[in-house]
């Protein structure tokens, strides 16, 4: 049995990343990274700074940074637990400093766009030069090679180009996190085949195509195999007896049941008393029944007393919670889901921590996210054992900027 | 870069994992399997719940025609042994004992493994120095604890079905289990970290739920506690240009947020003169002004060749993309190009094309190296030739119900 000690230094402590990620596939790869132990820095050229610290929600106000640079709720909730080191990428002075960081490093992480890295001189093959166990994991819409390799990915476009809009219906986000999160995985898997000493660097080409179509691939089998396109209708799941949402009490309230076999088929009938609609007595037209009695029977109740009605009987049901009822999630609250962090600009909000329940050496955010070029001098002096006159040097001549100086 | 071959020695070889989850671990050890793990699957005798999971293969149904069982078990071995029993438990701690890793689902599926603890969660078979990893709906602590759950109903929890489907309802589940894998994925990062090195503390538990990956997803778009905001249905996602546009010939899904894209898109449409007043750039302004930008964009884009258009964006540096039926994503030439669709033959299914690898790598590090396990076909070197039991006590074990 494991025992209940935890120690404080999480798996990734000791490893080191720089990162361009940006938006959101990116961020949370070195998000997923930093909060459980490594020791992230974030590289931003100050004249362009990520997309996310110009992405408003919509009715909040424009939020700056002290030096001008902007900053919003989202970027504080996805850069937490990294540091900020300002290098302008486009004077060759910039990039001399990342490649002695490169030295310094073990894994690079970025999703820029087409050609960005090796425009300016960062392909692989030139920072492995500088580091021959490198781990650099590229994300792209598409991938690094083949016909589309030049094209630019948004996340909706992904879930588009799949066919997942398609399937089910449009929305922003899914495929970025699911990229971020492979990401994050491939990249440990690069640092393990680094400890096994082949004495090679790994470059990761990870396609949020390619990732999701991996979890897609359910949607995909039916076609590859038999040449048949799946044609469920909406909330029909493949293989449950009847899967449905039902209206339930209160505005805009549902519950969402999912009867998997014969069991709780009769599960549902002998609790509702429609003992005829038992599949034993081959009912005609029993799901239309079932359906019907069962919305019935929910429309009295709200989400979340239907459910639990439907757990009790041992049946696989939930509320179908909309954004208020995540925020009071009694199980997320009760398993201490929510990371309470401060950001000067921000104010005080609750983001979802990432998931890392280790019990003896787990995860945690480690600090706010960071201004923009906040950590430049720290993180010089820390990696490449530069002296303050020396970085004023870079400075003066633009290669870095440390935030907070003229 | 395409995928060019077996890994010489692939990161996970020789790293061994003790399978007794479901649904909810089968992309986690299907991960840890592609890089090179030793996955052990071990399924109650009457076999796993993929396996009566449509679609089915040409040659019919039965416990091995499952495609979706097929595809989410290569490089798997599999074994039977019915671990809700009791009398499983000497036999689950000789495979724990030679196993890295153990997989579980404790709760919140219908069956569940003998042996577990409360409190700390815990499996009292498994031996020290073995990490363990839970991979349930909701978790192992919590009111939501015991809950069962599918990938339909874990869904309906996330927050993310209430704001998709017709604005009257009902709310619209996303298809297939993708939060479960994307949980799996999570999990495999996990495990993977807490298994790299010497110094590492493996003897711990992680307890790791969907529903927690799911809401990790809510970083990007959820902000309520700040706009105290529900969000509502919508058919389009927007701001426009943002969102899905009906051409002459097929949809296109824009993706533009910044003034710079903003611009860009305007060019593509060839600068017209509806679209140029400047405070368009602003997307917040975009956002106010949805509905009168949607029309005039709808109407533009409708004189639009799909194909066209996104060429001619990608060119300029749009993002965009076609709207694709799952279909015709697997016929384009991009991902075919990089090697990602690949060859699965076994008994049951036939030989059909099944998704590769999430991501590619130099040198390479993932591969398929067998199909998925018939039910109970490593039983023998497993029990027999592994853990040295004889093949009289197989044999009374599976007369017994109990392999």
């Amino acid at each position: 049995m494991a025992s209940s000690d935890v120690t404080s230094r999480p798996p990734l402590d000791g490893i080191r990343v720089l990162s361009f990620g940006a938006f959101v596939a990116g961020n949370i790869c070195a998000l997923l990274l930093a909060e459980l132990g490594a020791d992230v820095v974030k590289i931003e050229s100050r004249d362009r700074p990520e997309a996310l610290r110009a992405y408003d929600t919509p009715g909040q106000p424009e939020l700056f940074e002290p030096s001008g640079v902007r900053t919003t709720a989202l970027f504080a909730g996805m850069a937490r637990s990294m540091r900020s080191v300002s290098i302008d990428m486009s004077e060759p002075a910039g990039r001399d400093v990342f490649r002695d960081l490169v030295r310094q490093t073990h894994v690079v992480i970025e999703n820029l766009g087409p050609g960005t890295m090796e425009a300016w001189g960062c392909s692989f093959s030139a920072l492995r030069e500088c580091n021959p166990t490198l781990v650099m994991l590229s994300i792209s819409g598409y991938g690094r090679s083949g016909p589309l390799a030049g094209f630019r990915a948004y996340a909706s476009n992904i879930n588009n180009y799949l066919g997942l809009t398609t399937a089910w219906a449009s929305d922003g986000t899914h495929f970025d996190f699911v990229a971020g999160v492979h990401g994050a995985c491939a990249v440990v898997a690069g640092l393990t085949q680094v400890d096994h000493g082949a004495g090679d660097g790994v470059f990761i080409d990870l396609a949020q195509t390619e990732a999701g179509a991996a979890l897609m691939a359910p949607l995909y089998l039916d076609f590859l195999a038999n040449g048949h396109e799946q044609t469920a209708a909406p909330n029909e799941v493949p293989g449950s007896l009847l899967s449905l949402v039902a209206r339930c009490a209160g505005s805009d309230a549902w519950v969402a049941l999912d009867l998997e076999d014969a069991r709780d088929w009769e599960t549902i009938c002998d609790y509702l008393d429609r003992h005829d609609l038992r599949l034993a007595n081959r009912p005609h037209g029993a799901r239309g029944a079932l359906r019907t009695a069962i919305e019935a029977w929910a429309s009295e109740l709200t989400p979340w007393q239907a459910a639990l009605h439907l757990q009790a009987l041992g049946l696989a049901a939930a509320p179908v919670q909309d954004s208020e009822d995540l925020w009071r999630d009694p199980q997320l609250r009760s398993r201490d889901c929510y990371a309470d962090v401060w950001q000067p600009e921000v104010g005080r909000l609750e983001y979802p921590k990432v998931p890392g329940r280790l019990s003896r050496t787990p995860g945690h955010v480690k600090s706010r996210a960071p201004r923009l070029g906040e950590h430049t001098r720290t993180v010089l002096a820390e990696w490449l054992r530069r002296d303050e006159g020396s970085v004023r040097a870079l400075e003066s001549n633009g290669a870095v900027w440390q935030a907070g100086s003229a | 870069m395409a995928r060019t071959g077996a890994p010489a020695v692939a990161p996970l070889t020789g790293t061994r994992v003790l399978d007794l989850t479901s649904r909810c671990g089968a992309y986690c050890s299907k991960v840890l399997a592609d890089l090179g793990a030793d996955v052990l699957k071990v399924e109650r005798p009457a076999g796993d719940g993929c396996r009566s999971q449509p679609p089915f293969g040409s040659e019919g149904e039965g416990p091995e025609a499952s495609l979706v069982f097929a595809y989410y078990h290569h490089n798997k071995r599999g074994i039977t042994l019915d671990w809700e029993r009791q009398a499983a438990v000497p036999l689950l701690a000789e495979l724990a004992t030679s196993s890295d890793v153990v997989l579980a689902s404790p709760v919140g599926e219908p069956h569940r493994p003998v042996g577990f603890v409360d409190d700390p969660p815990s499996l009292a078979w498994v031996p020290p120095e073995r990490l363990t990893c839970f991979i349930t709906p909701y978790g192992v602590t919590g009111p939501c604890r015991g809950w069962r759950a599918t990938p339909f109903t874990a869904f309906a929890m996330s927050g993310y079905m209430h704001p998709v489907g017709p604005p009257d309802g009902p709310p619209r589940a996303m298809p297939g289990q993708q939060f479960y894998d994307e949980a799996g994925v999570a999990a495999a990062f996990l495990i993977q970290a807490v298994l790299r090195g010497p110094h590492q503390v493996r003897d711990q538990v992680i307890d790791h739920a969907v529903h927690e990956v799911a809401f990790l997803n809510k970083l990007g778009t959820e902000q309520y506690g700040l706009s105290g905001q529900i969000k509502r249905r919508v058919t389009n996602f927007g701001p426009p240009p943002g969102g899905i546009w009906e051409c002459r010939d097929g949809l296109v899904d824009i993706g533009a947020h910044s003034p710079r894209q903003w611009d860009i898109f305007v060019d593509v449409l060839g600068q017209p003169d509806t679209l140029t007043d400047p405070i368009y750039r602003e997307r917040t302004i975009r956002i106010q002004l949805f509905d009168l930008l949607t029309d005039i964009i709808a109407e533009l884009m409708s004189r639009c060749d799909a194909r066209g258009f996104v060429e001619a964006g990608q060119r300029a540096g749009l993002p965009c993309a076609l709207t694709h039926r799952g279909a015709e994503f697997v016929l384009e030439s991009q991902a075919r190009k990089r090697g990602f669709f690949v060859s699965s033959s076994r008994t049951g299914t036939g030989c059909f094309e099944i998704p590769g690898t999430p991501f590619v790598s130099q040198p390479p590090m993932a591969s398929l190296r067998r199909s998925a396990p018939q039910l109970g076909e490593h039983n023998e070197e497993v029990f027999v030739d592994e853990l040295r039991h004889s093949v009289e006590e197989l044999n009374r074990w599976r007369s017994d119900g109990l392999v």
